[in-house]
């Protein structure tokens, strides 16, 4: 069994991830660059998707689902009543949690510094020249 | 007349079974701190609730680590006739039921401090028969309801146990906390461990004591192996972390298990997690430095809690990014390669006040912190502890770990204030500054 079947970054952390590249006082959204994604499907769990919908940037999601050109998959706007919206929460599930990066970049948005994803796991260390 | 409960605790060198009863209570709404009965005996094994009802208790005990199990008192006394009384005045409504025909039950002797032999276990229980009229028959394996007469034997004279108890309990069997958890987790079976996994005990303590459940987003920035994690999706949180260590995040290096050799590719805290079924609680890990983290702290609240054991030197080094050159070159790579930065010396003070700047940024008010702060027993006061104004102190209990070191066992929860996200953590004490401050006092005592 290949190691990347089970190691990957969910859409949801990439939501709670900035650049903090000195210097940079845009760095939110980092752009993601996926060169290989999975999907799985996760217990769906509606009580902690509803807890999470006020923390995410929903904007940022979106454009993580546009580079994935995955954006027809979610609505462009949160939905009014979320927590009674089993059909909002389902879509919601699936793009924060059923989406794996295997591979890619994370990058800054003002200074295009590169955060790689290897195995899944995002490496957000700053070189010793930039802290 | 109310039911008085008694809870009766591990004999743990952490002494925190009170604070985690009453952090379960949190959860399931009850303010324990208000129930605990006045007049207590003064005793670290056991606290008696009163004015709470027996579903409460069995909640409670859901999650307790530290508590072994609860009863439902029926006498008190300093000896057998005054014990006797007090089981004649106790209502008869709550115990008619039991003697009934048709239940089977036991009767237990408990002594605590002290092992009571068999021929006297079977004394007590005979000078009680004439106010316990049981008609149902003994079962011993799996009766109906289950009794134990209790003695308190942890008044020590001259580091003897007494000949006679200083209290008796008569109760009633409620149910028994989740010991077996202890060793469902432990260490000795889990493939994926470090040199400083947290042992499976103090991990789910600390999942209780932030509260950690369904619905919850828990983070842990020194995740390292993450058996804290393991330990909050045990109780139904999501769970998240960051680690400055490539190496152990990617399974990487050698096993910290004596000749295990090099890691394997399952080492991971994910597998780790789905070792248990507790996969679908995984979000991610990242490798991220604390002193200089990615978190998005300027927008949202993003936790629920927080829990972590953050190095102290002594078996995992305190590091961040940073060099001591003075202009640093970092050498560029070809695409698909990367460069592993330079790693110099993370203080302490500096490592505790990233800490809890960072808590105060992303936990959700009312969220918790919980933490270790090591500290040399001589040096210790109020003052080391790490303050911010938007962080109330709820707990601080002392794990001793040899005749000079303890650590200490810190809660802190966020307070739901305006102002005050911007100030800065403040440690009056000078003991965690410069390089290595604990390890250096730590090895020349």
């Amino acid at each position: 069994m290949r190691v990347t079947r089970f190691l990957k970054m969910r859409l949801m952390t990439h939501n709670m991830l900035t650049s903090h590249v000195k210097g940079v006082t845009n760095g939110y959204p980092l752009i993601l660059e996926a060169t290989e994604t999975n999907e799985k499907e996760i217990d769906f769990n509606p009580e902690f998707i509803a807890k999470m919908i006020p923390r995410i940037e929903w904007s940022a999601l979106v454009n993580a689902m546009e580079k994935l050109g995955k954006a027809d998959l979610i609505p462009e706007e949160v939905a009014d009543e979320y927590e009674n919206d089993e059909d909002f929460l389902h879509k919601a599930h699936h793009a924060l949690l059923e989406i794996d990066v295997i591979k890619g970049n994370l990058v800054c948005p003002q200074s295009g510094r590169k955060f790689p994803i290897s195995n899944g796991i995002p490496n957000m260390l700053l070189n010793e020249d930039e802290v | 007349m109310s039911i008085h409960y008694l809870m009766l605790f591990a004999q743990e060198k952490l002494k925190c079974a009170v604070p985690e009863l009453e952090s379960i209570g949190r959860i399931f709404g009850i303010n324990l701190a208000e129930k605990w009965a006045k007049n207590q005996v003064d005793s670290s094994s056991m606290r008696l609730l009163g004015s709470i009802n027996e579903q409460d208790v069995k909640n409670v005990m859901s999650r307790s680590v530290l508590t072994k199990s609860a009863f439902e008192i029926w006498g008190v006394g300093r000896n057998l006739s005054e014990l006797k009384v007090s089981i004649c005045a106790f209502p008869d409504t709550f115990k008619l039921k039991h003697f009934d025909e048709s239940k089977t039950f036991a009767v237990r002797v408990k002594g605590i401090g002290k092992k009571v032999s068999l021929s006297e276990q079977v004394s007590k229980m005979d000078a009680l028969e004439d106010v316990l009229p049981f008609h149902g028959k003994v079962n011993l394996t799996c009766p109906d309801a289950e009794f134990y007469i209790i003695e308190d034997y942890l008044d020590r004279v001259d580091g003897q146990s007494p000949a006679i108890p200083s209290a008796m309990y008569f109760g009633r069997l409620v149910c028994h906390g989740q010991r077996s958890l202890i060793d469902r987790y432990s260490l000795k079976k889990r493939k994926f461990i470090g040199n400083t996994s947290m042992d499976p005990t103090l991990a789910m303590v600390m999942a209780n004591l932030a509260c950690s459940t369904h619905g919850h987003l828990t983070c842990d920035p020194f995740v390292g192996t993450g058996s804290l994690l393991v330990a909050a999706a045990h109780f139904g949180s999501h769970v998240i972390g960051g680690d400055i260590n490539y190496n152990i995040l990617h399974a990487q290096g050698k096993s910290s298990r004596k000749g295990a050799g090099w890691r394997e590719k399952d080492e991971t805290v994910r597998q780790s997690l789905a070792g248990y079924k507790l996969g679908d609680k995984f979000v991610d890990v990242l490798v991220c430095d604390c002193a200089r983290h990615a978190w998005n702290v300027g927008g949202k609240n993003l936790f629920d809690g927080i829990i972590t054991d953050p190095p102290y030197g002594i078996r995992e080094a305190c590091q961040r990014v940073g060099s001591k050159r003075e202009e640093p070159s970092v050498p560029s790579l070809p695409d698909g390669q990367f460069h592993i930065p330079e790693q110099t010396a993370y203080h302490l003070d500096d490592i505790f006040k990233d800490l809890i700047n960072f808590s105060v940024k992303t936990l959700t008010p009312g969220g918790r912190l919980v933490y270790w702060l090591p500290v040399h027993r001589a040096d210790y006061s109020d003052d080391v502890i790490p303050r911010h104004p938007m962080l109330r102190l709820v707990y601080n209990c002392e794990q001793i770990l040899n005749s000079h070191s303890a650590r200490r066992l810190i809660v802190m929860e966020k307070l739901p204030l305006k102002n005050g996200i911007n100030s800065d953590c403040v440690i009056k004490s000078k003991i965690y500054s410069g390089h290595n401050a604990f390890r250096d006092r730590y090895f020349k005592v």
